[in-house]
């Protein structure tokens, strides 16, 4: 498939077993966006970007025998949040800025204006968190 | 009574029925009905009453429901007891989860041992270094850990993934005395049910599942497998069906 990778096939390149690519999921060494269930002839299968995960388990592999795991996941979290973008899409346009540059988000309407940084930014800090509708100005999302 | 603020310990206990503001706390104890209104932050949370926090609740030490409580945030804690009754967001705890009352997760549980002999229902994954369930859990998305040892009464999940994974019915619920009179447990049992199960040593028996890939892979009486991809070895009972399986 155009640029995805298996995940079969991803155990078979780097010789590592599912529980090891599920302790790496764990730990936020994958992040949980990066895979991609896909259908295929033998049912649901998940992938990957080819690019985006095997250099992540080359980085992970070269550094696992002298650093804790622990320890690159939280380099690899940070280096991701400096990396992290705010996209903001409305029915004519769409806009994304590095989230390390914004200064302030606001609503501003009749009553007065709401300042949402702190919401917004909290996103960051949780992947888990779905991409936020703000009614007629679209959707603010983080990536 | 209402509630009654220790201004030396700085600690939150409402023993009557009232509310508090949230902020920084010692220890939180709710024994009546209690309310906190925004993001608490303590020591020690317990909730023995009825307690509903309308925030996220961050506690240094351990979060205790024996009562009700519903947190409509998340709660990071280091450990979590929950014998009542508890609906959150979701849960991340660097210790152990253990449930034996009833919990509500409308996102991720997630801990380091996590053990469930009560009920479970995740709306997102179900992570831990051990996932032990001995009740019943419902997940929506991923079951995951080293170590998976499921002995269910009723079980629904995603996917299961992790190294070694036992997935079995709950010998508890009448089974074993059939099996002690020499009787098939086939009849007083539920079927497990799960989209894929993932890892490297798989032992399943009365599980339905789409897919199951492992390098060694039981399976065992009762299961009803659409498919099965392994490595090493695979070993299916005469009483499990299995619609195709290829070694890879």
């Amino acid at each position: 498939m155009d640029g995805l990778i298996s995940k079969k096939e991803i155990l078979e390149r780097y010789n590592i077993s599912y529980g090891t690519l599920y302790r790496w999921k764990r730990m936020g060494l994958i992040p949980d966006e990066w895979l991609i269930k896909k259908s295929t002839f033998t049912g649901q299968e998940t992938f990957f970007n080819e690019e985006q995960i095997c250099e992540r388990i080359e980085a992970i592999i070269k550094r696992k025998d002298e650093v804790p795991l622990e320890q690159i996941a939280r380099e690899l979290l940070n280096k991701s949040k400096d990396e992290q973008k705010l996209l903001i899409e409305t029915r004519y346009w769409s806009r994304e800025v590095n989230l390390a540059e914004v200064l302030k988000i606001t609503i501003r309407s009749d009553g007065g204006e709401i300042d949402v940084t702190d919401s917004v930014l909290k996103f960051s800090e949780n992947r888990e968190q779905p991409a936020k509708n703000l009614g007629g100005v679209g959707i603010i999302k983080i990536k | 009574m209402g509630e009654y603020y220790n201004q030396t310990l700085n600690s939150l206990s409402i023993a009557g029925s009232g509310s508090a503001s949230g902020g920084e706390y010692g220890s939180v104890m709710i024994s009546g009905s209690g309310k906190v209104t925004s993001d608490i932050k303590c020591l020690n949370f317990k909730a023995a009453g009825s307690a509903h926090v309308m925030g996220n609740i961050a506690c240094s030490e351990e979060f205790k429901c024996s009562g009700s409580a519903h947190v409509d945030g998340n709660i990071t804690c280091k450990e979590m007891h929950i014998s009542g009754s508890c609906h959150i967001n979701g849960v991340e705890a660097e210790g152990s989860v253990h449930i034996s009352g009833s919990c509500n997760a409308d996102g991720n549980v997630k801990g380091g041992e996590v053990k469930v002999s009560g009920t479970a229902k995740c709306g997102g994954s179900l992570t831990g270094e051990t996932v032990t369930v001995r009740g019943s859990a419902t997940v929506k998305e991923l079951i995951s850990g080293e170590v998976v040892d499921i002995e269910f009464y009723d079980l629904t999940a995603g996917s299961v993934g992790g190294s070694k994974i036992t997935i079995v019915p709950n010998p508890d619920k009448g089974g074993k005395w059939l099996k002690k009179l020499g009787m098939s447990i086939s009849s007083s049992c539920k079927t497990a049910s799960i989209g894929e199960i993932e890892g490297d040593e798989i032992a399943l028996e009365f599980v339905k599942a789409d897919v199951v890939r492992g390098s060694k892979v039981q399976i065992g009486a009762g299961c009803d497998i659409k498919r099965v991809e392994y490595t090493e070895s695979l070993t299916v009972d005469p009483d499990a069906k299995v619609g195709e399986s290829v070694k890879i």
